[in-house]
This record gives C-alpha cells, structure tokens and sequence, in this order.
C-alpha cells in the first residue's frame, strides 16, 4: 500500500508540488496526467528518494520514505524519462550489475525472469548500445524489476516509442500490475493511459486536481450522460417526447434526424428512456452514449498553465 | 546488509555492491571485446608499446636503472589516470545513468568506495602488467635492492591513489567529462610544474624534506641506486639508505594518504552538486 501524505516541494521562490495526498493499493496501475513542468518529475523523484520532499511524506507498506530511504529504494524500481545505458556492457552484463548492487541472490536465475518478462531473452548476449530504443526502453524497465519491487515508478516510459513498441509497454505494464505490483505512469499520451490504467492523478501547477478511478474522474467533470439518437420518424414528435422525459436536461437537435441529449439517472433510467421513445413508435437507428475520456477531463481541468 | 550493523570496513569494503565497479572497470579497460573503437585501438596501441617496451627491457637487462623506469610509469600515471577516469561520475551525469545508482540502496560514501576500488585494482593490474619486463632488467642491474624496489613500487601505488581520488573529485564537481578532463590536466599540470618550483624555495629553508614528502619522482629518485651523485631538480644531492628508506617513504605515504581519504570524503560529500532537479537555482534560493 502506497500512501502519499501532504507530499509537498518548494524550490527557492515557486511550488513545484503542493500538498498532493493519494492511496494507491497493490495491482493499482496509476496514470499520472499532467502538463511539461506540471509537478509529475518532482513527485515521482520524492517518493523514489531523490528529492527531498518540503514536508509531508509517503509511506510504502508502512515504510517511511523520509526515515527509511534505503528502505525504501529496496522496494521500489524508477525508470528516470531519460536515461542512459552503460556503454560496452552486454544486456546480461548491465543487469548483473544492478543485480549485485541490490544484493540479489541467484543472480543467474533472476536474470533470465526478467529478460523473459520483458521479450529480451534473445538479446540475452548483445550489447546494450546496439538495442533498439524500445530494446533499451524494456531492458530498463527489466533493471527496475531485478530486485522484485512492491512500487514501480516510470516516468514517461513510452517517450520516444514507435506504436508497436509502446502496445508491448503497455501490455507490459498491464502484466506488472497483474503481478500485484503499484505502478506509477506519467505519460502525455492519455488514451493509452485510460487502457491500462485503473486510476488516475491530474497534475497542474503541482496542484492535484483530480484523483481516482478513471470512471469516476470522467463522471467528475460530466455528471450526466451524454446520449446521441437517431430516428427515421416524425423528428417534431420525437424531440417534444425528449423533452417531456423527467430526466433530460438538454436536447440538441444537430441535423440529419439526429439529436444530442444530456440525460441525468443512471443506466436503467436510460434503459427506460429508450424504451419510452420505441414504445411511442418512433424508429430509432442509434441510440448510444458518448464517452467522455481523459483526454476531455484533462482538458475541461487544466488550463494549460506550468510552473 | 544493515549499515548501522557493519563496521566501516564492512560497508565500505568487503559488503560494498559496488565493488562490482571493480568488474566493470577491468571489462571497459582490459578488454578488447567491446564494441568502442577508441577503447579497442586504445588498447590495441598500448599492447604493441607494452611488447616494444618490454623488448627493450629484456635487450637491455641490467643497463637501465629500475627505479627510473617506475618513474617513467609516474610519469604515464599522470595523465593515463585523468583520461580513463574524468567520466567515472560526470559521464553517468551526461549520459544520464547516474539516477539509477542514486536510487539503489547504497550510500554516496560506497558508491565513491566502489569506483575507488574499481580504478585503484586497474591500476594495480597496470602496475602488475609493466613490473615484468622491469623485473627482469632489475634482476640483471648490478646495484639493485630489493627493499628500494619495494618501496618504488608503494610510491607508485599511493601516487596514483591520490590521483584516482583527485579525478574522482573533480568529476563528482562537475556536469560534463571534457570539463572534468580538463580540469584534471590543469591540476597535474600546476601539481607538478609549479608546486615543485614554489617548494624549491621552501626547500633552501628546510632541506629536501618538502620535496620528499610531495614528489614521488623525489621520493624515487632518492629510492634509485643511480640517484647516487645525481642532483634533483632542486639542486639537491643526497643519498639515502637503511631505516633513512622507511623515513623517506613513511613521510611521503602518509601525506598520500592524507590526501587520498580527504578528496574521497570531499567527493562523498558534493556528490549530488549538479543534480539537474536544481541547476538553474541560485544556491541561497535553494536553502531558503
């Protein structure tokens, strides 16, 4: 269990981060949103131990990351949103090293898990500069999972990544979080966050402005459904039918016999209402809800304003 | 390993994970199977000077004074050291690696300990590699002795201590490898050049004792069966022998020594100095 506690940086005159608290539980895969210079950097340094936090604090199962960072750093694995890799070392070379510097018994056997994970046993023996990035992008994340780590913390892991190589990240991510471990990614790219993310975090101006699960940050900022209707009947009739239901709020007629209707209730009250408009005759061709996803969150929150 | 547990020794030493540094360090150096054509044409250029040199010292056995070609090695220390090692902590900055071993459970004082360690059992591998051929001359040379060998060899071995620490420092002290390189150079340079010129003067005051305590090519000269006669560079002329050797050495290990732990603690202590995070804050701001 992750618990971040009033987590909070100053550097000099500005906040970086401010007072952000979250829970995150084992499994979780956490979408951390925000724009360049939004406070995401600075928070995931904090709980990796790097930056020292102004106040508050952050707990890993129970483990103070201000009391215990070498505690800390046991249980947690950080791929930085650049990095390098050692030059003239093969694969198995660069993670043996970071093996022998955690104290990993059976360094052999851990090794080749890893490499598996992550699709990089054949490159078992090739050295790290001749990787591709997408190579180099999972033989990193295959150094933070050497020494078993209950948080993983990436920044911004899919930078840089052609589509095939960020699908099998995510689908990589996914399976970490299968594994039971708390994943923490920040990325730019938000539909692939809403994929494989359970929650997610809106950063601005270090302030976090929204938190939780992704359906419920989407509902945050719409309240109610959104639901698109085409009919191929009496178009006069339907619209006055729409707006005598008791739980339509709006309705925009926007051409071609199709209407855009902003529903309140839940799933049964629009199960009713559909029913309602088949059961007055009308002939209706679509009946569907539009989605809002964190792309439109992110945007309807933020105001594009950085540090 | 619990640090609060083990004894310095233990944490620094013999339970450091980053004496796996000492693995590396002999792969990227001592090893011509990696991809780097510098590294390899590198290393190919000194084995075609090692087999030249050791020709030479086997052609001529017993004509060349030993202890003048372990100065000829001090010399090669020099700069050999700072060109190896400028990058062993501002390249990792560079090229950014340097978070992935901040973030590893290990403390500044054993990361410094661990690339010490790495480049100090180079050296000793160097040191090991060039004695043979300086063996074999010495077995030959009619005035050898074997406690002055020795001795020259210690000289050596706490000269480049110094030097490592002195280049860890200053790699520790700054954000890119020329810089560090440069740095590193311009400190022999004046160490070497214009030390010795101001200690000359201190040296008509108090004898040769200053130059014995910083010089190790004093310190040689003075440990070299051919210094017999010889006048050092500072007008010097003295011959030394017996219990003398150990005075002479002494003095100069334990200012190596001196030197060596506090440039370690010193780079310990600024090892986090060019974190990215803050590079662009003036420093009173940052503490406010």
């Amino acid at each position: 269990m992750l618990e971040v506690k009033n987590l909070h940086k100053t550097f000099g005159g500005f906040t970086a981060v401010q007072n952000i608290s979250f829970t995150l539980k084992p499994g979780d895969i956490f979408g951390f949103i925000g724009s360049n210079g939004a406070g995401k950097t600075t928070t995931i340094r904090m709980l990796s131990t790097l930056l020292e936090p102004t106040s508050g604090t952050a707990t890993l199962n129970g483990v103070d990351i201000l009391e215990n960072p070498m505690q800390i750093r046991r249980m947690i694995g950080y791929m930085p949103d650049f990095f390098g890799l050692y030059d003239d070392v093969k694969v198995w070379e660069y993670l043996d090293f970071f093996a022998s510097i955690y104290g990993v018994q059976k360094r052999d056997k851990v090794i080749d898990e890893v490499l598996e994970l992550t699709d990089l046993s054949i490159k078992k023996h090739s050295f790290v500069q001749s990787l591709s990035r997408g190579m180099q992008q999972r033989l990193c994340l295959a150094r933070c999972l050497v020494h078993d780590p209950k948080l993983l913390l990436l920044d911004e892991p899919a930078s840089g990544l052609d589509p095939r190589a960020r699908a099998e990240l995510k689908e990589l991510i996914a399976e970490l979080g299968r594994m039971g471990k708390i994943v923490i990614v920040s990325s730019h790219i938000l539909p692939e966050l809403s994929d494989f993310c359970n929650c997610v975090g809106i950063i601005e101006r270090g302030d976090l402005l929204a938190f939780g699960d992704v359906a419920s940050v989407v509902r945050s900022i719409r309240p109610t459904k959104l639901v698109r209707i085409q009919c191929i009947s009496d178009l006069q009739k339907l619209e006055s039918l729409i707006i005598k239901t008791k739980n339509v709020q709006k309705c925009e007629a926007i051409g071609s016999g199709e209407f855009l209707v902003e529903l309140a209730g839940d799933d049964t009250d629009q199960a009713q209402f559909l029913k309602s408009m088949v059961d007055d005759g009308h002939q209706i061709t679509n009946f569907s809800e539009d989605q809002a996803n964190l792309e439109d969150v992110f945007l309807k929150l933020t105001t594009g304003a950085v540090n | 390993m619990n640090p609060m547990n083990s004894s310095w020794w233990e944490v620094l030493i013999t339970k450091n994970p980053m004496m796996a540094e000492i693995t590396r360090f002999r792969k990227r150096f001592f090893s011509i199977r990696g991809s780097s054509v510098a590294i390899n044409g590198g290393i190919g250029i000194v084995l075609v000077l090692y087999a030249l040199f050791a020709m030479v010292c086997v052609y001529y056995r017993g004509d060349i004074d030993p202890i003048i070609l372990i100065m000829f090695f001090v010399g090669m220390m020099l700069f050999v050291i700072p060109l190896l090692l400028h990058a062993s902590i501002s390249g990792e900055r560079e090229r950014r690696s340097w978070d992935m071993l901040l973030v590893a459970p290990i403390t500044h004082g054993q990361i410094i300990a661990g690339k010490f360690m790495g480049a100090f059992a180079g050296l000793a591998m160097g040191l090991g590699l060039y004695i043979i051929p300086v063996i074999i001359d010495a077995f030959f040379y009619p005035d050898t002795r074997l406690l002055s060998l020795i001795l020259a060899l210690l000289t050596v071995l706490a000269q480049g201590a110094s030097l490592i620490a002195m280049t860890l420092l200053i790699s520790s002290r700054v954000k890119r490898p020329l810089v560090a390189l440069a740095v590193s150079i311009g400190v022999i340079v004046i160490y070497f050049i214009f030390v010795p010129g101001l200690v000359s003067t201190v040296t008509s005051f108090t004898g040769s004792f200053v130059t014995g305590l910083v010089s190790p090519f004093e310190v040689l000269r003075r440990l070299s069966p051919s210094g017999n006669g010889m006048r050092d560079a500072y007008g010097n002329q003295s011959v030394i022998q017996g219990l003398d050797l150990f005075a002479l050495t002494t003095g100069h290990f334990l200012y190596q020594f001196i030197i060596t732990i506090t440039l370690l603690v010193w780079a310990t202590k600024t090892l986090v100095f060019a974190d990215h995070e803050v590079k662009f804050i003036p420093k009173k701001k940052r503490h406010a």
